[in-house]
Formats: structure tokens, sequence, C-alpha cells
């Protein structure tokens, strides 16, 4: 699919034993993001992590990617506890993965050059790394993993001169250019159409395929998780919905799995009481749960439903 | 689940108690300061300071007199330039090492306390050279390297450290952290991260600071040069001295041009940076 090498260490194993986490910008007394979770993803494979708005997909990777700390049980990358290593010890392991966020982290007066070649500094020492700031000497492996989202002509623009869904493709280029053997990639597809949804997938699949690169990935677009991934996790209210084959998920586990309404009312006393009827935004909810039924029904040809 | 009340904005009754707060806070200031603008206006103060704003025409005009500006104009962009140099040369390592937003620690919640300290350390010493006013470090200076531009360039450079360290750290804080942040989260070294994703994020903010800073150097060399420390300044203290109201006035003049020239090569450079 690539021709993108950089040195390959294999794949990276995620485990989460009973990990409790919570978003750092969470008001105190709302329950943990995730709730107890246990989850083995092995190296190589690769998952994508589908669930309602809210459910705690986000903080799932923030979790894998050491970026917030377990606040009860632990997280095990390759077997080893992140948090129980030194600083030294941590950031080599940091170099190991690749958090692509939501909205791509790219500083808007940077040329996509630099900005792609960013995701390659791990490799570098502090020498060569500010040399390539005057010459990017590295460029044509950017310019490889920008081509393979279809992004190769934007690599002299700067960032701010593109378009949301090109800015969005080129930081999912930084992935194929960092030599990490985890990619934690969240939502890669909330600015691109459909046709460019699934070749991103495919680069991305394709890519951490060849080279043996542990994928997590967290989709709105649940037509295109069960296509490209072998695996998928359906996470509610921060915990474990299903975690199946994408062959096995049928189109009443992801029901049950975005069909929170039901759930709320029942599980609260006082909002039964403050209100009586279902409101504008649980209709929504209600409706989704129905489109994605009818998506899954059709084999996932309709447009992605249920994007928040 | 809480209900929302439409009609009562929560932040309402708290910005209500800060406004009055803040004039309330603000009289006792006017009344310290003796602020009684009216007195301008009475006839004797009136005459005074129009017969003193009178002296100011005709400027001084001779060839030779506007040599000597000239030449001293140039030693005051010296002296601000030389000085700002200074200043960034000590500030910028101040700031790498003293902004959180390069804190590794602080990706996952709370500053390693060694860090803090360090951290905090550095704001201590950024806070004691700026709060010493340039003038006292000019008398300092003067004694120890003599009347001349060296003690003025020392003496601006050491309060400017101050400034630049804390407003170079706090312009990184607050501009977007997310592309430095996102750097540090994937082991990349601290000067890596500042390189290819805080600078280039606050480029624009650092350099307008950095140039206005250049102009407030000129405008301080001008309080300097009252304590012999060189410059434009120098000749600003003679000649009001002498009641010599067109020199001033010429000085002034130079020192208007000086910074309309900064303020014009800020905005081509904010330009050019985009």
């Amino acid at each position: 699919m690539t021709a993108v090498t950089t040195a390959a260490r294999g794949g990276l194993s995620v485990r989460l034993a009973a990990a409790d986490v919570s978003h750092p910008a969470a008001r105190a007394g709302t329950p943990p993001a995730l709730r107890g979770l246990d989850l083995t993803i092995r190296p190589g494979e690769q998952v994508a992590v589908i669930g309602p708005s809210g459910a705690g997909k986000t903080t799932l990777l923030h979790a894998a990617a050491c970026a917030l700390v377990p606040a009860a049980g632990r997280l095990l990358l390759d077997d080893v506890d992140p948090w129980t290593l030194a600083p030294a010890a941590l950031r080599r392991l940091r170099a190991r993965l690749f958090l692509a966020p939501q909205t791509p982290p790219l500083p808007p007066r940077q040329r996509v050059v630099t900005a792609v070649l960013a995701a390659h500094l791990p490799e570098l020492g502090l020498a060569a790394s500010l040399f390539g700031l005057v010459r990017p000497a590295a460029a044509p492996l950017a310019h490889q993993a920008l081509t393979a989202f279809d992004v190769g002509d934007k690599l002299w623009e700067r960032v701010d001169r593109l378009s949301g869904g090109e800015r969005q493709r080129v930081g999912l280029a930084r992935a194929l250019v960092s030599s990490a053997g985890l990619w934690l990639i969240d939502e890669p597809l909330s600015a691109l159409d459909p046709t460019r949804s699934a070749q991103a997938l495919q680069a991305l699949t394709g890519a951490a395929r060849a080279r043996g690169t542990t994928l997590l990935a967290s989709l709105h677009q649940v037509d295109l998780a069960l296509a490209h991934f072998p695996r998928v996790l359906g996470l509610r209210d921060g915990r474990i919905g299903f975690d199946l084959p994408a062959g096995d998920v049928t189109p009443d586990h992801l029901a049950r799995l975005y069909a929170s309404f039901e759930h709320k009312l029942s599980g609260s006393q006082g909002l039964v009481a403050a209100a009586p009827a279902p409101t504008g935004d649980d209709r929504n909810h209600a409706d989704r749960a129905d489109d994605i039924r009818d998506t899954a029904h059709r084999g996932g040809d309709r447009a992605p439903v249920g994007r928040c | 689940m809480t209900t929302v009340d439409a009609h009562r904005d929560p932040a309402w009754r708290g910005r209500v108690f800060w406004t009055l707060a803040a004039l309330a806070l603000l009289a006792p200031a006017l009344v310290a300061v003796e602020f009684r603008p009216w007195i301008f206006l009475e006839p004797e103060n009136l005459r005074i300071t129009l017969r003193f704003l009178g002296d100011f025409l005709p400027p001084a005009m001779s060839a030779e007199f506007l040599a000597l500006v000239a030449r001293e104009t140039w030693r005051t962009v010296a002296i601000a330039t030389a000085a700002m140099v200074l200043a960034m040369l000590l500030a910028v390592p101040l700031t790498l090492v003293s902004s959180s937003a390069l804190s590794v620690s602080l990706l996952t919640g709370r500053m390693r306390p060694v860090a803090m300290a360090v951290r905090q350390a550095i704001r201590v010493l950024l806070v004691v050279l700026r709060s010493v006013p340039e003038l006292v470090w000019a008398l300092v200076f003067v004694r120890v390297v003599g009347l001349g531009p060296t003690a003025g360039v020392l003496a601006i450079a050491l309060t400017y450290t101050g400034m630049l360290g804390k407003i170079y750290g706090e312009i990184l804080e607050s501009g977007d952290l997310h592309p430095t942040r996102s750097l540090l989260r994937i082991g990349s070294g601290r000067l890596q991260a500042f390189a290819y994703a805080l600078l280039p994020t606050n480029s624009r903010e650092l350099t307008s600071y950095t140039i206005y800073r250049w102009e407030c150097a000129i405008r301080s060399s001008a309080v300097l040069g009252f304590v012999g420390a060189g410059g434009l300044g120098q000749q600003l203290d003679a000649s009001m001295k002498m009641f010599n109201g067109g020199e001033v006035a010429t000085i002034l003049v130079a020192f208007v041009l000086l910074v309309a020239l900064a303020d014009a090569v800020s905005g081509w450079l904010r330009k050019v940076i985009g």
C-alpha cells in the first residue's frame, strides 16, 4: 500500500486492567469516563472503537497514549506499566506511541513538510532536527506519506492555506512518518467525505499491516469500522458494550450500543420525575439507533450516521 | 441532571460584583495621586505651560546641531539594539526553562516538584531583574564602567531580561499548546517541540512584542541619558539644562521618527511572518 519506510520496531501490545480513567477537565464528582475497563490488544492488531458521543472513546485513546493516568487499575504497554517508569524511559516509550488527536495539531504558520516531519523528531538528534527546519532533508519521506492520503501536492504549502479535510489528512500522514509501534487515531474521518474516508482508512490500515504496527482508531462511521477493521470494540458509558470480530457484530449489537435513551430513563429516578416526555435530544438518539440498524441491514452503503 | 434556567445567567452577579469592586479600588488610587485635572486650566498654570511649549519653536535646525542629533540618534539605536540583543540572550534560555508550555510532567496531571521549584526560582529572578528600575541599574553601572553608553546598555539589558522573560513565557503559555503537547507526547525533546511547534505557533506575537520592547528601549535610553549613559537622552538633558527649547524640540522629533520606524519595522515583519 505505502512505500514509506522508517525503522519499524514491531507493534506494541496494549493491556488495560480494571482501569478507571477520568478526563482532566471533568468536574469533581462526575463518574470517570472509563470505568473498570479490561482490554487486551495484541501486537499488530487493528481495532476500531465505536460508540455514542461521550462513551469514552477519546479517553481510551488518551489513556493508551500515556496522556492520561488511570485513577485505578493499570495500563500495560508491551507488559510494562508506563507509570512506573523513570522520566527518560517514559520518553523512550512515548517515542513508540503515536496519538493523532481529533483536531490535527498543526501550527498554522508552519509548512506542511515541516509539520509532517515533526512526527519524525523522536528519531532525530537536536542538531539534525534544527537543521531540518532550515532545509528539510527528509522531504521525500513526508511526500510519500502525504501521497498515501492524496495530498502529496501540498508538501510545500503552509498549513493555514489548507482546507479542513486536507489538514486532517496531513495530520494522518504524520503517523506514516513516525516509527511508532502503536498508532492511536482519534476520529480520523471527521472532516472527510465518504470517498476520502475509505481511502484514508485503507492507507492507515494498509501501512499498519505492512509494518506490524498496532492500530487503535475511534470512529463514528460504523459501516467503515466494520468494513476496514477485523476487530470492533463498542464503548458505551465508559464500559465495553461488545468486543467482537467485525463479522460477528450484528445490527442488534449496534442498536443496543447506540440506544442509550431507555437506559438513561430507568437509571435515573430524578430524570423521570423532571422530564416525563422524551426531549428533542433524546428523540435524536432513538432516531440514530434506527438509522444505524438500517445502515447495518443494507450492508453499510449509506452515508455514515450518528456523527456528533 | 440539573434543570437550566435560561433567564438567569449564572455569571451575571459575579460580573456586576467585580465591576463595582474595580471602581471602588480605583477611587482611592485617584485620591492618592492627587488627580485634579482641572488645575491645568487655571490661567496661571496655562500661561506657564504655554510658555514652556512656546520655547520649542522654532526647532533648532543648524547643520551642526542636526549632525550632532544624527550622531546621537545612531548611538541611541545602537544602545537600544545592543541592550535588546543582550536581554534576549539572557531571557530566551530563562524562558525555555521556566515556561510551563514545555513541561513534560504537566502532560499528565501535575508538574514535578523539582521542575516547579526551578520554574519558581527563575520567576523570582525575573521579578527582581525587572522590579529594579533601569535608572537604578544605570547608576550602579555608571560607578562600575564609568559614564557612557556601556552603562546604559547593561542597565537596559538587565531590566528588559526580566520583562522579556516574563512576557515571552506568558505568550508561549497563552498560545495554542495543542501542537506542542502532541509532539512532547510522542516523545520528542523539549527543544525539538519548541522549534517545531511552540515557536511557529507564537512567532508573530513574539516578534511584535520584541520590537515593541526595542521601541521602549529607545525611550529608556533617553531617561538613562540623564544619568550620563550616552545617546540622545544625554543630549536632551544638556539642552534642557540650558533651557534651549528649540534643541529639545529637534531631539523629540528624532525620537518620534525612531518610534515610527520601529512601528513600521514591526508591521513589516508581522506581514513577512504572516
